[in-house]
């Protein structure tokens, strides 16, 4: 067996120089294609958020509102309504006899000598509160 | 190789764009629909705010200076013929006691999310409209998701209009105010047909009543000098001797018309103006809007009455053959049937009776028609001129043929051709 030649070294540097800059290149071709992917994939993301907020705005337009939404904005008449009969109390110093006809639509008011109680349904949604008791929500509540 | 990957490239889309694409679409979508909606929504809007503002003008007209007992009745009198309602909204009326035994009407507007989302976005979109006229709205309005629910003003100030509350207030958000207004209107139907019926039936004058025209009145107008109005026309409009009722107009007439010009001075009867049926020789069978010649000095050889023709539309209302006047409810409502043809006349008569003006309004025939005419002829005289109140005892008849001719108490078109050819 002959010892290598410089030639031979030489040829193997060229060879180990190559495999380096392929090996570089194959790196460089995989870092941008990574990134073309990350790209890509968050305006597929984005598209796929706004066709959803957009069918959601569509939807919600359409559908009638759930029954948190519905319990909520009873609570919030019935709180409006309560705080007329009060102000209308602290002025007379007796409960109104009826509540504003731009309640009455809404809120089926009843009042005892000292008491009232005021209760609004919508959508099997019914939220009743007394003068002295708390809140009380029910749903699935037949009209 | 550089070929086939151009053409790899043109096959198709990819996911990106198809998802870029779909993007702007759904949100293109959105758009628009939430545009359509709420441009629907004040569309619909619009038709409440028509109603509200006649109701408005209707309540200042039927109810300015005046207080009613039963509020009920003033419902009715807002109804008129039409029930107030819309198909979008729940529309109807409240009462606000503003006193003891003291109430004015309101109008209560609800859209409840039972009956769909659309109820309550056009009742939200009509309280916006309306929001504006600071006067109209009363306070505490509801505005939510759910439910959007207000009262507009239907009269000016604090003014009372009723002293009883209505017997079965009901809210218009309920099924039952639904069911209200199906009541009010087969109630008021009940009304014009039992009316109806009265009309048909054969009718005795009044007893002490018919043969004693204590005041003179030709109520019958002057001929038309050869100038022939267009057919249909409704008569100027007079005042009423009962104040404040009968200076109500009848609510929604058929048909707007023109008031007619009258001449100063009457002219002779022109013979084209005759309408003969070439079968009978008589008088043809006129069209509503006609109005029969009478008897005059300037024209004293008419055309005989006929005997039958299309029965006129007349407001009805009081039965003279019970003495039972027409009421202040009956007045406003000006609830019409058409008479049958033996009856084809409207006639109004107006009895002062110790100071209280009484007043009939009905159907009538031909026999009645020229007997008044002759009996206003013989007494000369503006007849209802002399019947107001704090005047002498007196009683007037006034005839005349058309659609709602008498929607007034004095007709002031008296009997005449007015359609020649």
């Amino acid at each position: 067996m002959s010892s290598p030649t410089p030639n031979d070294y030489s040829a193997l540097i060229s060879q180990a120089s190559a495999e380096v800059d392929k090996k570089a290149q194959a790196q460089q071709l995989r870092e941008s294609r990574r990134k073309k992917n990350t790209g890509q994939q968050i305006a597929v993301a984005v598209c796929t958020l706004v066709v959803s907020i957009a069918g959601y705005q569509i939807w919600s337009r359409l559908a009638p509102p759930g029954d948190k939404q519905v319990a909520k904005d009873l609570e919030n008449t019935v709180e409006q309504a309560r705080a007329v009969i009060d102000q209308t109390r602290k002025e007379t110093g007796q409960l109104p006899d009826a509540l504003p006809a731009a309640m009455a639509s809404v809120v089926r008011y009843e009042k005892t000598d000292k008491a009232y109680k005021l209760s609004a349904t919508v959508l099997g949604v019914r939220v009743t509160m007394e003068s002295d008791g708390p809140k009380r929500t029910d749903f699935g509540v037949k009209q | 190789m550089r070929n086939n990957m151009t053409v790899n490239r043109c096959r198709g889309y990819t996911l990106v764009e198809i998802m870029v694409a779909l993007a702007i679409i759904a949100v293109l979508g959105a758009v628009s629909v939430i545009a359509y909606g709420e441009y629907t929504a004040k569309a619909k809007a619009v038709d409440i705010v028509t109603q509200y503002e006649a109701l408005r003008t209707r309540a200042a007209t039927v109810l300015s200076n005046r207080t009613v007992e039963k509020c009920d009745d003033v419902q009715m009198m807002l109804n008129g013929r039409h029930p107030v309602g819309s198909s979008h909204a729940a529309l109807g009326y409240d009462f606000v006691k503003i006193a003891d035994k003291a109430y004015r009407p309101v109008l209560a507007v609800c859209g409840k999310a039972d009956a769909g989302r659309d109820a309550v976005r056009v009742a939200r979109a009509a309280h916006d409209s309306l929001a504006r006229q600071a006067s109209a709205m009363e306070k505490d309005a509801v505005l939510t998701d759910s439910v959007v629910s207000f009262a507009l003003r239907l009269t000016e100030g604090d003014q009372a209009v009723c002293r009883t509350p209505v017997s079965n207030p009901v809210s218009p958000c309920d099924a039952a105010g639904a069911a209200q207004a199906k009541a009010h209107k087969a109630a008021y139907d009940q009304k014009k047909a039992d009316l109806q019926a009265l009309q048909r039936a054969p009718q005795a004058p009044p007893p002490g009543q018919a043969p004693s025209l204590k005041q003179a009145a030709p109520v019958v107008a002057p001929p038309d000098p050869g100038q022939a109005p267009a057919p249909g026309l409704l008569p100027m409009k007079a005042p009423s001797l009962r104040q404040p009722t009968v200076a109500v107009a009848p609510p929604a007439p058929v048909q707007q018309r023109v008031p007619t010009p009258r001449p100063a001075e009457p002219a002779a009867h022109p013979a084209q103006c005759t309408l003969v049926d070439p079968a009978t020789g008589r008088p043809a069978a006129f069209p509503p809007g006609s109005t029969y010649e009478s008897k005059t000095d300037a024209n004293p050889n008419p055309n005989p009455l006929p005997s039958k023709a299309p029965g006129s539309e007349c407001i009805v209302c009081g039965d003279p053959n019970k003495g039972t006047p027409c009421s202040d409810l009956d007045l406003v409502l000006a609830i019409t049937a058409v008479c049958p043809d033996d009856k084809p006349f409207c006639g109004n008569r107006v009895i002062n009776d110790g100071g209280v003006i009484k007043e009939y309004r009905m159907c009538v025939d031909n026999a009645r028609v020229t007997a008044g005419l002759e009996k206003n002829k013989a007494l000369g005289g503006a007849c209802l001129k002399q019947l107001g109140p704090g005047q002498p005892i007196g009683e007037c008849d006034a005839f005349c043929y058309g659609d709602l001719c008498n929607s007034d108490t004095n007709p002031n078109s008296g009997l005449r051709v007015t359609q020649c050819q």
